[in-house]
């Protein structure tokens, strides 16, 4: 175990060594010498042709450093200082250039524009810096680095790596939905995360709060803790959460207009229902941009947010499975490595989830000028989420004009609206009091849920009702606070994809693979959502629900 | 188990490795090393000797620091604690010239924390260690081959170009630089 961990901190140290270095060029300095002709004569002293050579061996110099293209030149004199020019050019028997004199010691002495006679100096010394880039170092580094890669790709973008997670659900008032999917981020023990979800669609009173808890997907989760967090909502308001923080707000405005440029979008994020708003890819380049505008006519007095309902396609999804199909074999020995490693090392070769980004909010300015707003990177493929940006101060009754900037087919919005945030609300908490598995007590399922020491293991099919205290809140916003981790497993057919080279280049040329990637994403993208809810593993009660 | 697709890789990385490492000779100044650079801060224009490692007495006797200048009768060399050191042409003094900053040692540094990392991988040690060893092991010596050149004192005309002085043979280092201690 200590000669384990003892390995997996150096080869931590040296990917963090070779990323810092490998980055780097050196620099050279290509030069060459030339002679003027003082120095040659003092050689060449008592020759009774002198004078003659001189003029030619002049002319010869003045030629030499005119076809010099080199942009800087240096003059050595006898006394062993030198002049460093630079923008030198020759004018007759002259070299001009503004410059720095360094006496023998190498100490500047003198800054200035400099003309200095050819036959005063001793050695001209021309210069030209080089980048002397290694293939060395990138070599390395991707044999290092391997095996770290998937960690890199999954580890700072919440939600970008696909996993049902604990998918969990909840009732609407009339039947049991999916509503929430928990710390799909936290991909290995070394990155248990809490994660918490806004259950939008449970009732205000919500008597008897019971949340249904499933593993779907090929998967070991993890569950220290699974809470409920609610906060009275204010008359004819809802409750957001923004961050760690939560805000209180008025009764939400809809948009007036919403374009993307080529068509309207209006109707796909007026409200929150089943119409989303979701463009394809481009089948070019899976890092293609498209913009959304929104505007929203009556904007209130006060402290505004803007509310985004929204889910991820499954085009991180397809990218993620890419790279542990790419990992292969060794996926349980980079697994392993992150277990053992330092996730904030390992975070910095992350690349090519991140320029997928989520959604970044702008707002018009007066002046025609788009002002930034924030963004928003916490989704996923699952379930719905409903989050709040709150937004800069604006002109009350001026039309306000929001820009949403995200990538081709990377989203799927919901809905966009407008609030009036009235002040932070702190929510309280219910833990745990019941929880049943096939239909029956589970207390020792209980315990480890309540317990901060032990964790609530599932695997693929399981399910757990997880059921809480009568909060005696008649009309209540609510949220549910899972905090956990899980292991994907490496699923047979992706092991014949293996390919480490294609690891190297998403690490090294993550743009390019963005582009490489395109085409077979877009021949699969339209059946894609299908086949994704169709192969979730089925649970041993009850039907499984889904966003669509 | 570490599959053969990844011996197979790290070998083709070996193979590429190889390819790369062009050990360097050419003593003249003018030859081109990298991409040109069209500006850099003027002072950061070297206006020193670069560092050498000069060997002589047989190989017992070891100057490193700064060429200053090369005369016709010795190699001036302002060693890492401040003195000069005349090393006359005629000891047959091999000269090593650091052409640029190579990042070597950096290679070596990863190649040696990879290579214990091995330890970690049980059974997979028999094969990831020597794979470390085999790409990691030429890549750093090909490395520092590459920034480094190797001649004899004997070629002072081109030597004097590393000098922080190549004109150097116009000033009198007489009485300013030691002469080589004797060698152990």
């Amino acid at each position: 175990m200590v000669t384990r961990c003892l390995g997996i901190c150096l080869l931590l140290g040296l990917a963090s060594l070779l990323g810092q270095t490998g980055c780097k060029t050196s620099t050279a300095y290509r030069g060459e010498l030339i002679q003027p002709p003082a120095q040659r004569a003092t050689q060449a002293a008592g020759d009774a042709n002198r004078p003659n050579e001189d003029a030619e061996a002049l002319e010869a110099v003045r030629e030499r450093l005119r076809k010099n293209n080199d942009p800087y030149l240096k003059c050595h004199f006898q006394d062993g200082s030198v002049i460093v020019l630079q923008d030198w050019h020759v004018v007759d028997n002259t070299v001009s250039g503004k410059g720095l004199k360094y006496n023998s010691q190498r100490v500047v002495v003198e800054q200035s524009e400099f003309h200095i006679p050819i036959g005063s100096v001793a050695l001209f010394e021309t210069n030209r810096p080089e980048a002397i880039k290694s293939a060395r170092l990138p070599i390395m580094a991707t044999v290092a680095t391997t095996s770290v890669a998937l960690s890199t790709l999954c580890i700072s973008t919440p939600k970008a790596c696909f996993g049902s997670c604990p998918t969990i659900y909840a009732t609407d008032g009339k039947r049991e939905v999916l509503q929430a999917e928990g710390f799909s981020s936290s991909v290995a023990k070394a990155l248990e995360a809490t994660d918490v979800d806004a259950l939008f669609e449970v009732p205000a009173s919500w008597d008897t709060p019971e949340l249904r808890v499933t593993n779907e997907a090929p998967e070991t989760h993890a569950i220290r803790s699974l809470s409920l967090l609610f906060a009275p909502r204010p008359r004819q308001g809802r409750v957001y959460r923004e961050g760690e923080r939560y805000y209180a707000a008025s009764a939400l405005i809809e948009p007036s207009r919403c374009s993307n440029g080529s068509a309207d979008c209006l109707l796909a994020v007026q409200r929150a229902d089943a119409e989303e708003y979701k463009s394809d890819t481009d089948g070019q380049d899976l890092a293609s941009r498209e913009q959304l505008v929104v505007e929203f006519n009556d904007v209130p007095v006060g402290e505004l947010g803007l509310v985004l309902t929204a889910r991820n396609s499954l085009l991180g999804t397809y990218l993620s499975y890419q790279v542990l199909a790419y990992m292969g074999e060794d996926w349980g020995n980079y697994l392993a490595f992150i277990e053992r490693g330092d996730p904030a090392t390992v975070r910095t070769l992350r690349r090519i989830i991140e320029q997928l980004g989520g959604v970044e909010v702008e707002i018009a300015q007066g002046n025609g000028v788009w002002a930034k707003a924030g963004a928003h990177l916490e989704m996923g493929p699952l379930a719905r989420e409903t989050v709040l940006l709150k937004l800069p101060q604006t002109k009350a009754g001026v039309a306000l004009r929001v820009r949403l900037t995200m990538t081709r087919g990377h989203m799927r919005l919901d809905r966009v609206g407008l609030v009036r945030t009235l002040g932070e609300v702190t929510p309280s908490r219910l833990v745990p009091v019941e929880v049943l598995r096939h239909q029956e007590r589970d207390p020792d399922a209980l315990s480890r849920l309540l317990d901060p020491g032990q964790y609530l293991v599932t695997y693929p099919g399981d399910e757990y009702v997880v059921k809480y205290p009568n909060p005696r809140c008649d009309n209540c916003e609510w949220f549910v606070e899972s905090r956990g981790y899980y292991y994907t497993w490496m699923r047979r057919a992706w092991l014949r994809e293996q390919d480490l080279r294609q690891v190297g280049k998403l690490l090294v040329v993550p743009a390019q693979m963005l582009k490489a990637l395109a085409p077979s994403y877009r021949a699969i993208e339209s059946e894609l959502e299908r086949i994704f809810w169709q192969s979730r593993v089925k649970v041993s009660h009850g039907t499984n629900g889904s966003a669509q | 188990m570490l599959g053969s697709r990844t011996i197979v890789t790290l070998g083709a990385t070996l193979a590429l490795a190889g390819c790369v490492a062009a050990p360097r000779s050419a003593l003249d100044r003018s030859t081109v090393l990298g991409s040109r650079i069209e500006r850099v801060e003027l002072t950061d224009i070297p206006v020193n000797g670069q560092p050498v490692v000069v060997t002589y007495g047989g190989g017992r006797c070891i100057v490193e620091g700064e060429l200053i200048a090369v005369t016709r009768t010795t190699l001036v060399v302002l060693d890492n604690e401040g003195a000069l050191w005349q090393i006359p042409i005629t000891s047959g003094a091999k000269v090593e010239i650091e052409l640029y900053s190579s990042r070597s040692s950096s290679l070596y540094t990863a190649t040696t924390a990879g290579s214990v990392s091995t330890l970690s991988h049980g059974y997979w040690l028999l094969a990831s260690f020597p794979v470390w060893l085999a790409v990691g092991l030429p890549l750093a010596s090909s490395e520092s081959s590459a920034s480094h050149l190797h001649t004899q004192s004997a070629n002072t005309p081109q030597l004097a170009a590393y000098a922080r002085f190549p004109q150097g043979s116009t000033m009198d280092w007489t009485g300013q630089a030691r002469p080589p201690a004797p060698c152990q």
